[in-house]
């Protein structure tokens, strides 16, 4: 009987997680920690950061195959709203349902810092192609540049969904840092006597304008654009249950249960595809303690992805500040080039930091309101963006 | 390292220029809608029964002085101040 009672301890041990854990499970689970830190303790977009690092600890947890790669188990399923491209348009309802448009439509030109915007998403296309990525994984490493989540999970999700959760990583911790990564570009590509430009007040809108701004734009851009119906429809679907007035039912539900609870199967299910395979791109045999494996994780997309998406981040940045230098030339000084920063669709993080930089310069400049039409702007443009990528290169 | 700069080159151009177009012309259909909307409104206005004409009988309200439409205005640009604040912290939540 002892020896039974012996053998089934020695049974117990070699199927637990201790004699199958491999360093990179190791290693992933250390970082899983660093990012429920940074979520937690630090503030960086906790709504998707805190899922997506409880998500890669789960997949690293060894034997328990909880990937979402691992058939049969609940993360597997629930990744499926991933998979198939459910997730990402719901939640950019509920987004919709908590945007205002009305800055935009009353000043229709910061349409175009919206797309200036854009340009760090195609020029870290090439970037990424430099770096030895095929072009469907520089189209999703580019598309960080658009500083949508959403977006970057969808068009991940279809071009190259091995790099989901690296991706997915990158996107939101960027995002998060954007009041830290835009004003050192806004004050370079500015002037003192730009920044300190008082726009003028914008005119109100009308109801009737904020009703038919979302069905002609869900109309005008599923036409010239099929692959941005998705995400650019339920975005409008969302607007238009808030601007109508007559579903608050629905308007509330979209953005509060119905969003939260796919951002918790989305953070999650992206999280645990964060394997150490492709995270750290080494293998279960690979040893942590020679230098040829650290070589390697080094080398790895992971890092690449984050170098490449800090450079959309700024080039978007960039992009939208100097077309925004561009409209201020052309308006002869009425158009302040800092609102163009936020043309990154970090709704509505980059309005603020556009607001806080002009404050500096001059303390009764009120930029929030002016800088909000080019920030949604961008979450138009980047879903326009991501079509044309799902189109060309899908 | 092999790159097709012929494929690179187009997703660059077609990326840009279809995204710059796509929003000019939704500016120029704003632009349309506001006007539209605009003329209706107005015709709507001009439909109600006219208010201005009343009896001269009526006392005179004592007219408002000019100052007061800046701190009207000024209120209502912090009154837009506020909501926008208030509309990204619920954002945030």
């Amino acid at each position: 009987m002892w020896e039974r009672f012996l053998e089934t301890i020695r049974d117990l041990a070699l199927d637990s997680g201790f004699a199958s854990v491999s360093g990179g499970q190791i290693l992933m689970i250390l970082i899983s920690f660093v990012l429920m830190y940074l979520a937690i303790k630090k503030g960086f977009e906790p709504l998707l950061l805190l899922p997506i690092a409880f998500g890669m600890l789960l997949a690293n947890l060894p034997v328990a195959g909880l990937s979402s790669y691992d058939e049969g188990n609940l993360i597997y399923y629930l990744y499926q709203g991933v998979k198939l491209g459910v997730y990402p348009p719901i939640i950019f309802l509920g987004i919709g349902c908590m945007t205002d448009f009305g800055p935009l439509i009353a000043r229709p030109s910061s349409f175009l810092m919206g797309a200036a915007a854009q340009l760090g998403i195609f020029i870290t296309f090439v970037g990424a192609l430099l770096l030895g990525f095929n072009p469907q994984e520089a189209g999703s490493i580019g598309i960080i540049g658009g500083a949508d989540g959403p977006t970057a999970i969808y068009t991940t999700s279809i071009l190259a969904p091995d790099l989901l959760g690296s991706i997915a990583v990158a996107a939101y911790s960027y995002m998060a840092l954007v009041p830290i990564i835009q004003p050192p570009i806004m004050k370079l590509l500015t002037t003192k006597k730009e920044r300190q430009i008082v726009m003028s007040q914008l005119r109100p809108v009308s109801k009737l304008e904020k009703i038919v701004f979302p069905v002609a734009v869900t109309v005008l851009v599923s036409f010239i654009v099929p692959s941005a119906a998705s995400l650019v429809g339920m975005l409008m679907l969302g607007n238009l249950f808030k601007e109508s007035g007559v579903v608050d039912r629905l308007n509330k539900t979209a953005q509060n249960e119905l969003m939260n609870i796919v951002t918790i199967f989305l953070g999650t299910t992206v999280g645990a595809t964060a394997t150490a395979e492709r995270f750290l791109g080494i293998t279960p045999e690979d040893n942590l303690l020679l230098p040829s494996t650290w070589a390697k994780i080094v080398t790895s997309d992971t890092i690449k992805i984050v170098l490449l998406g800090l450079c959309a981040f700024a080039l978007g940045t960039a992009g939208g500040v100097l077309f925004g230098k561009l409209m201020c030339w052309a308006t002869k000084g009425k158009v302040n080039p800092l609102i163009g920063s936020a043309g990154v669709s970090a709704v509505p993080m980059a309005a603020r930091v556009s607001q806080k930089v002009g404050q500096k310069e001059n303390p009764g400049n009120f930029l929030l309101m002016h800088a909000m039409g080019p920030n949604v702007s961008g979450v138009i443009g980047s879903a326009v963006a991501a079509g044309v990528l799902i189109s060309v290169l899908g | 390292m092999n790159i097709d700069w012929t494929l690179a080159g187009s997703v660059i151009f077609s990326g840009l220029v279809i995204v710059f177009a796509v929003l000019l012309i939704l500016i120029a259909l704003v632009i349309i809608c506001s006007k539209i909307t605009a003329a209706i409104s107005n015709g709507a206005a001009k439909k109600a029964p006219p208010s201005a004409n009343k009896p001269t009988n009526q006392p005179k309200k004592p007219a408002a002085p000019a100052a007061t439409n800046q701190p009207a205005m000024a209120a209502q640009g912090e009154e837009d101040e506020i909501a926008a604040v208030i509309a990204a912290a619920i954002h945030c939540m």
